[in-house]
């Protein structure tokens, strides 16, 4: 165990923090145990302390973060966890709408998602991520009311290692030929001009499941272990669904940029 | 330094910050030095952008945000 932030620096923070030499080594206990860099363990030690001290006030151990009130208490209370749902609006329907790819739907989702948490508000629990689990109410609704009555349609199969990189394929035909100039399509700067429109037809073409996780990754930018729970799979799942929805994205922008006349390579 | 390949299997954990601190210094000392794989990454980049202005185009209608406002004051 390395712990290079000196002793006397922690009685210190210990000594300002709650003035008690026993809390201060209980302290420094769990610190030397967590940890092995000088400012890790300073860090450790603040919010060990946050924690004890909150704990004393009978929050539970994460509920200093970003707490949100419970309604049914009082009218500010539900004041405020109507402004916190609200606040989701926008995040709600961007979701709803990559699920069900239509307004009207999409209205109806965010609405009814709404409501239920409102009304299963008891169920949310104070600290933890009220985006992800008003997304995952939202899901389980699109799921149960929605896709079983819905027409998918065709939808892109994926091959289970399927691998594609469209500017790995440009480059590749790129090399077969002649190297400059660069063309548009290899250009970042071009792609929404190029793609824009091609893009959202792409996007409609996956099937649900590589959708959904493309929109929290590429749209909602969560991490994959809060997509993972949202999505219920394990956080492996999560990496091979985006990784095969890129791919197959890509692949389709190869086809359009092929037909177009944008690339010169093969059409695989 | 990593190669072009070991660096492109950690292109789409970079893109989403998935990476650990350590990775990303080995990912980022590479993409300075390889004009290819920082073309990619950039590439990559955009295309993830653009899915993201795509999908954010579409936006919840003012009538509906006053309706549901309204339906939780009641509910």
């Amino acid at each position: 165990m390395k712990l290079f932030c000196p002793g006397e620096v922690l009685f210190f923070l210990l000594r300002s923090f709650c003035g008690r030499a026993a809390a201060g080594l209980g302290l420094c206990g769990a610190v030397a145990k967590s940890g092995n860099m000088g400012y890790h363990a300073c860090d450790i030690l603040v919010s060990r302390f946050r924690e004890m001290l909150f704990q004393r006030v009978d929050c539970s151990k994460k509920s200093w973060i970003a707490a949100v009130p419970q309604p049914g208490t009082n009218d500010l209370t539900d004041e405020a966890f109507r402004n916190q749902i609200l606040e989701q609006l926008d995040a709600l329907f961007g979701f709803a709408m990559s699920l069900a790819r239509n307004r009207s739907d999409a209205e109806d989702l965010v609405q009814e998602t709404c409501l239920k948490a409102w009304r299963s508000a008891s169920g949310f629990k104070a600290g933890t991520n009220l985006k992800a689990w008003l997304f995952t109410i939202l899901r389980n609704t699109f799921i149960n009311e929605y896709r079983r009555r819905k027409n998918s349609g065709e939808k892109v199969s994926l091959d289970a290692d399927e691998e594609f990189s469209f500017y790995a394929e440009a480059y590749g035909s790129l090399q077969r030929s002649e190297k400059e100039p660069v063309p548009d399509v290899m250009n970042p700067d071009k792609v929404e001009e190029l793609f824009g429109d091609e893009i959202t037809k792409a996007l409609e073409s996956l099937s649900d499941e590589f959708r959904e996780a493309v929109f929290l990754s590429d749209v909602q930018e969560l991490p994959y272990q809060e997509i993972a729970e949202i999505l219920e799979i394990p956080i492996g799942t999560v990496r091979s669904r985006i990784a095969r929805a890129r791919a197959a994205l890509q692949k389709q922008l190869w086809v359009y940029a092929h037909e177009k006349g944008y690339v010169k390579g093969n059409l695989k | 330094m990593i190669s072009c390949e070991e660096a492109a299997a950690f292109f789409q954990s970079y893109l989403d910050k998935e990476l650990s601190a350590r990775e990303v210094l080995h990912i980022e000392e590479h993409l300075k030095a390889c004009r290819d794989c920082a073309g990619h990454m950039a590439y990559d980049r955009a295309l993830k952008s653009l899915v993201k202005n795509k999908s954010l185009s579409s936006q919840l209608s003012l009538d509906m945000r006053k309706l549901l406002e309204e339906r939780l004051k009641k509910a």
